[in-house]
C-alpha cells in the first residue's frame, strides 16, 4: 500500500482579518469610469490616463487563455471584485510606524514587518489593499541617489524616468492580466540603483489583502543601473475568506551593463486568491538577473518568470519552488529567451503536491537566431506525497542556432521508502524523517535565499507537513 | 446597414480544395465490393472529417507546423502505379522494381512480404507453414473480404476511431491498401513480416492503413518501409496504424520513412497494450518534405510495457514534427523512449513527448530521451518533453537535449590523425549508435546507418 499523507490547511496562520475600515472603495466591477476615476484619484498624467483605458481595452479584447488551470480561469467573475480601495485619506506613503493607522499597524505588526525592518532590511515598503500606506529606506542608501518608493509617488516625484520605463518590459498588450494591470495598477515599488552602488541588505515589500473580493494589482518597477546590485524580497498575505480575491501584479525589471539584480518571492497567499502575475526582466551586457521564486500560498498560481538576455554575456537564474495542498494549484516556472551571443542560464525547479494539490512546472528556452554559444541547463524535479496529488511537466525548448548546449531534466517521485527506512532506523520518526527528506529536497533553492527568509520558508513548508504521515 | 455575419467555423482548406468527396467514399466501397457495415463506417468517418475543424497553430499540437502553405488543390487519390499489372499481383518479387525489392529485404529471411503501391496490394506473399497455424498476413481489402469478423472487430475500435483527429478521420473515409496481420494464440514468429508502401506519379495521394493484432502471447516483427518511386513532384500520405497487443503479447512496430523530400505525410499510430503485453516501436525519420506523426502508446493492461527506439535526420527544407504519447493507465505498467535526431541545412524538427500517467497508474515506471544535434546554424529544433502524472507511487523522468557537436570530441579524434570531416562523421554516427544499439533488426541498422551517412554527404 501506497504511503499516504494528509495536510492541515486550516492552518495559514495569516487567515485573520480586520474590519473594513476606508477611505475609499470604488464600486465593485470594471468599465472605463473606474479606470478614469482610480487615474483621477491619484492625479496622474494624462498619458498615464491614456495608457490605462489603452490596457483596459485591451483585456475586454482578449480572449481568456485556455492553456493553464485547467479552466479554473474561467470560473473568475471580473464583476465581483473590488478593483481599487484607498485605505487611508492621506496620499503620500507614511514613513514612520507611528502615523500609520492603529488597525493596519496591527495588522502588519502581526506579520512582523517592523520587526524585521530593524533587524535585517536596507528599506521597507508595505502595501494595504491598493495603496502603498508605509515606506522607508536607509539615510545613507538615499544620500547615494538609490530611490525606493512605492510606483505612485514615483510617478509624481520622478515622471521622466517612470514614462521612460514603464511598460518598456511588459507592454499592456502583452496577455490579458498584463493589460488588466496597466488599466487599473496602484502601488507597487520603484527601485532605481545609481551606477556602481552596492546595496547591502535587502529591500523589501509586503503585500497584504485585507478586503473580501478585493483586486489587487500592484507595478513594479526596477531599474540596476551599470555595476549596481541589489536584492528585492517581497512577500504577500491575504486573510481566508470563503470567495475568492485576485492579485494580478506586474514586474519590469532593467538590469544594466555588469549590474545584477536578485529579486525574491515568497508568496503566501490565502487559498482563495487568483495569482496571475507577468514578472519579466532584461539583462544587458554581462548583467545578471536572478530570480527566487517561493509559491506556497493562493488558489491558483500562474506565474512563469521570465528573463531575456539581451546583451553579450547576460546571465539569468530563474529558482523555483512550489508547494502545493490542498484545493491548490500551483502553476509555474521559468522563461528565458536567448537573444545575444555567449549569454547562459539556470532554470531549477521544485515542487512538492499534497493532500490533492497540483503542481505543474511550465518553461521556455528559447535561443534565439545569432545567440551562438548560448548555455542552459533546465532541471525540475517533483515529488507527489499522496494519492490524491498530481504533477505535471511542461518545458518547452525552441532552438533556432546551433552554437549552443541545451539540457533539460525532469523527474517525479514519491518520498523514497528506503531514505525513510533508512531514517527511521536510526530512530527517527516517521514525520520527522519525512520531514527532513523534504527539507533536503527542497535545499538547493532555499539555501539562496538570505538567511532569515530561508528559516521562514523552511518552517512553512514544516508547517505544511505537519501531521503528513499517516 | 449590411448585417453582420460571423464565420466561426474555420477555413477548411483540404474540403475547399475540393480533392476528395463523399462521393468518392462511396464510389471508393463500390469499387472495393465492400459489404454494408464498412461503407457505413466509411461514411460516417467522413462526417467526422467534415466536422473536424483544420488543425491551426492555434492548436497546442499543431503550433510549430504550418499547414497554411500547403498546396491541397494539387493533391488528388493515386492511379494505379505504374508497374502494376492491369489486375491482380505480379506473380514474383522479381517482377518488381529493385528499390521496393530492397525494400522488402529481398534477401534476406521473412516470415511474409507485402507490396502496397499507389494504394493498391501488388505483390504478396506468406510462408505457408505459418498460414497453416492460422497467421494472417494480407492486404485489408483481402483480409475484410476473407476475415471480416476479425477485421470489423478491431478497425477504428480502441486505437485510432475517427474521432481521433482529422487526419483520422480522413484515413478512415479513405484509406485503400492496407495491411492487416493477425496472430492467433501463442504463435512466436522469428522472422519479420516485411511490407512495403510506395507512391508514384506528382499529386498522387494514398491512405495507407495498417491493423496489427497479436493474440494472447503471440510474438513477432512487423517492419515497414514507406518509399517514393522515381522523381515525382509533391505527393500526400495521409496513414493510420493500429496495434493491439492481447495479454502476453509482444508486438515490434517498425517504420523505416524514406518517402522523397517532396512528399506530405501525416499519420497516427495507436498501439493498445493488454495485460503483460510489450509493444516496441523502432522508427527511422528519413524523408518527406513535412511530417506529422502521432506515435501514441496506451498501456491499459496491468504490467503492460512500451519501448521506442527511434531516430530523425532532417535536411535542406525537410520539416519533421514527431508527437508521442505514452499513456500508463493499468497498474505497474512501464515505458522507456529514446529519440535521437540530427538536424542540416534547414532542417526543422519539432518533437513533443508526453508521459501522462492516470490516478490508476500506481507504480508506474517511465522515461523519456529526446536529443539533437544541430549541423548547421540554420538548423533548428524544438523540443517540448512533458509529464502529466496523477498518481503518486510511481517514477517519472525525462530528459531532452539540444546542442551542437563537442568541439573537444572532434578535438580528441584530429589530435589522433583523424581528418575533420571523418572526426565529425564518426561522431554523428556514434550519436546515433545509442539508438542503434537498442535496434533488434540487423537490416534496418544497417539501412538506417547508410542512410545517415548518405544524409550526412561529404
Amino acid at each position: 500500500m501506497a504511503q499516504t499523507f494528509d495536510v492541515n490547511l486550516d492552518e495559514y496562520k495569516y487567515g485573520f482579518n480586520v474590519p473594513e475600515n476606508y477611505a475609499f472603495k470604488a464600486r465593485k466591477g470594471l468599465d472605463e469610469d473606474i479606470v478614469k476615476e482610480i487615474s483621477w484619484m491619484k492625479k496622474e498624467p494624462e498619458w498615464m490616463t491614456e495608457f490605462r483605458l489603452r490596457g483596459y481595452r485591451h483585456f475586454l479584447e482578449r480572449p481568456m487563455p485556455q492553456w493553464g488551470g485547467r479552466g479554473q480561469l474561467n470560473t473568475i467573475n471580473f464583476d465581483e471584485i473590488y478593483y481599487y480601495i484607498k485605505p487611508t485619506d492621506s496620499d503620500r506613503a507614511f514613513t514612520s510606524w507611528d502615523d500609520v493607522p492603529e488597525d493596519i499597524k496591527n495588522t502588519f505588526d502581526r506579520l512582523g514587518i517592523p520587526e524585521a525592518e530593524q533587524k535585517f532590511l536596507a528599506g521597507v515598503g508595505a502595501q494595504y489593499e491598493s495603496e502603498v500606506i508605509y515606506h522607508s529606506i536607509l539615510e545613507d542608501l538615499e544620500n547615494k541617489g538609490v530611490l525606493f518608493l512605492d510606483m505612485d509617488a514615483a510617478l509624481r516625484e520622478h515622471p521622466d524616468i517612470v514614462k521612460e520605463y514603464f511598460s518598456m518590459v511588459v507592454p499592456p498588450e502583452d496577455n490579458k492580466f498584463a493589460a488588466l494591470n496597466t488599466a487599473v495598477w496602484s502601488g507597487g515599488s520603484f527601485i532605481y540603483v545609481p551606477p556602481g552602488v552596492h546595496v547591502d541588505l535587502p529591500l523589501q515589500a509586503y503585500f497584504r489583502i485585507n478586503a473580501q473580493n478585493m483586486g489587487q494589482f500592484e507595478r513594479t518597477l526596477i531599474i540596476v543601473d551599470e555595476g549596481a546590485y541589489v536584492h528585492y524580497v517581497e512577500g504577500c498575505t491575504a486573510p481566508t475568506y470563503s470567495t475568492d480575491s485576485l492579485h494580478s501584479a506586474v514586474v519590469e525589471i532593467i538590469v544594466k551593463e555588469g549590474g545584477r539584480c536578485r529579486y525574491s518571492t515568497i508568496q503566501n497567499w490565502s487559498h482563495n486568491v487568483y495569482n496571475l502575475v507577468t514578472k519579466r526582466a532584461q539583462a544587458y551586457k554581462n548583467a545578471t538577473m536572478e530570480w527566487v521564486d517561493g509559491n506556497l500560498g493562493s488558489k491558483l498560481t500562474m506565474k512563469y518568470p521570465s528573463v531575456y538576455l539581451m546583451e553579450e554575456g547576460a546571465h539569468g537564474e530563474v529558482l523555483s519552488i512550489a508547494f502545493a495542498g490542498k484545493g491548490q494549484q500551483q502553476d509555474a516556472g521559468g522563461k528565458i529567451i536567448h537573444v545575444a551571443p555567449n549569454t547562459s542560464s539556470i532554470i531549477t525547479s521544485k515542487s512538492i503536491s499534497k493532500g490533492g494539490g497540483r503542481t505543474t512546472y511550465r518553461g521556455l528556452i528559447k535561443v534565439a537566431p545569432g545567440a551562438v554559444n548560448s548555455k542552459s541547463n533546465v532541471v525540475c524535479d517533483a515529488l507527489i506525497l499522496d494519492e490524491d496529488s498530481a504533477s505535471d511537466t511542461f518545458p518547452y525548448i525552441e532552438i533556432e542556432e546551433d552554437e549552443v548546449s541545451i539540457g533539460h531534466e525532469a523527474s517525479v517521485s514519491k518520498v523514497s521508502e528506503e531514505q525513510l527506512f533508512y531514517l527511521m532506523s536510526r530512530g527517527i520518526s516517521e514525520d520527522q524523517a519525512a520531514n527532513m527528506i523534504v527539507s533536503g529536497f527542497i535545499e538547493p533553492i532555499v539555501k539562496e535565499l538570505p538567511m532569515e527568509y530561508a528559516l521562514e520558508m523552511n518552517r512553512l513548508i514544516e508547517m505544511e507537513m505537519e501531521g503528513s504521515v499517516g | 446597414m449590411a448585417e453582420l455575419t460571423i464565420n466561426t467555423k474555420r477555413p477548411d482548406k483540404i474540403l475547399e480544395a475540393g480533392i476528395f468527396s463523399l462521393g468518392e467514399v462511396e464510389a471508393l466501397s463500390a469499387q472495393l465490393n465492400e459489404p454494408a457495415w464498412l461503407r457505413d463506417k466509411r461514411k460516417t468517418a467522413w462526417s467526422v472529417f467534415e466536422e473536424t475543424p483544420m488543425p491551426t497553430s492555434a492548436d497546442e499540437d499543431w503550433r510549430r507546423t504550418d499547414l497554411r502553405k500547403v498546396k491541397w488543390q494539387k493533391f488528388q487519390l493515386a492511379r494505379p502505379a505504374s508497374f502494376a499489372p492491369a489486375a491482380g499481383q505480379v506473380a514474383k518479387l522479381a517482377d518488381l522494381p529493385e528499390s521496393i525489392r530492397d525494400a522488402v529485404g529481398e534477401n534476406y529471411a521473412a516470415a511474409g512480404r507485402l507490396v502496397i503501391a499507389n494504394g493498391r496490394a501488388v505483390y504478396n506473399e506468406l510462408d505457408p507453414a505459418l498460414a497453416a497455424k492460422g497467421v494472417i498476413f494480407t492486404d485489408l481489402s483481402s483480409a475484410v473480404a476473407e476475415h471480416p469478423d476479425l477485421v470489423q472487430k478491431y478497425l477504428g475500435a480502441e486505437a485510432v476511431p475517427p474521432s481521433n483527429s482529422k487526419f483520422a478521420a480522413l484515413n478512415s473515409a479513405l484509406w485503400q491498401g492496407g495491411v492487416f496481420l493477425y496472430l492467433p494464440k501463442n504463435v512466436e514468429v522469428e522472422a519479420p513480416f516485411q511490407a512495403a508502401f510506395v507512391v508514384e506519379g506528382e499529386g498522387s495521394t494514398i491512405f495507407p492503413r495498417v491493423l496489427l493484432v497479436g493474440d494472447t502471447y503471440s510474438n513477432a516483427t512487423y517492419i515497414e518501409e514507406n518509399i517514393s518511386l522515381g522523381e515525382h513532384g509533391q505527393a500526400l500520405n495521409t496513414g493510420v496504424t493500429e496495434i493491439y497487443a492481447g495479454d502476453g503479447a509482444q508486438l515490434r512496430h517498425v517504420d523505416v520513412q524514406r518517402w522523397g523530400e517532396d512528399v506530405y505525410n501525416f499519420n497516427v499510430k495507436r498501439s493498445v497494450g493488454q495485460n503483460d503485453s510489450m509493444v516496441i516501436w523502432e522508427t527511422g525519420q528519413l524523408g518527406g518534405r513535412l511530417t506529422k506523426s502521432y506515435y501514441d502508446s496506451l498501456l491499459p493492461g496491468n504490467g503492460s510495457m512500451m519501448e521506442f527506439n527511434g531516430i530523425y535526420f532532417m535536411r535542406g527544407k525537410q520539416h519533421l514534427d514527431v508527437d508521442t504519447l505514452m499513456n500508463h493507465i493499468g497498474f505497474a505498467t512501464s515505458g522507456d523512449l529514446l529519440l535521437h535526431g540530427a538536424l542540416k541545412d534547414h532542417g526543422r524538427s519539432v518533437f513533443t513527448g508526453l508521459i501522462k500517467i492516470e490516478p490508476s497508474g500506481q507504480q508506474t515506471n517511465s522515461y523519456l530521451k529526446n536529443e539533437n544535434l544541430l549541423l548547421d546554424r540554420t538548423a533548428r529544433s524544438d523540443s517540448i518533453p512533458s509529464l502529466e502524472i496523477d498518481a503518486n507511487d510511481v517514477r517519472a523522468s525525462h530528459g531532452a537535449t539540444i546542442g551542437k557537436i563537442d568541439e573537444e570530441y572532434i578535438f580528441y579524434l584530429m589530435s589522433r590523425g583523424i581528418a575533420r570531416k571523418t572526426a565529425v562523421r564518426m561522431v554523428v554516427e556514434g550519436f546515433f549508435y545509442k539508438v542503434f544499439d537498442r535496434m533488434h533488426n540487423e537490416r534496418v541498422r544497417e539501412k538506417l546507418f547508410n542512410a545517415v551517412s548518405a544524409k550526412l554527404g561529404d
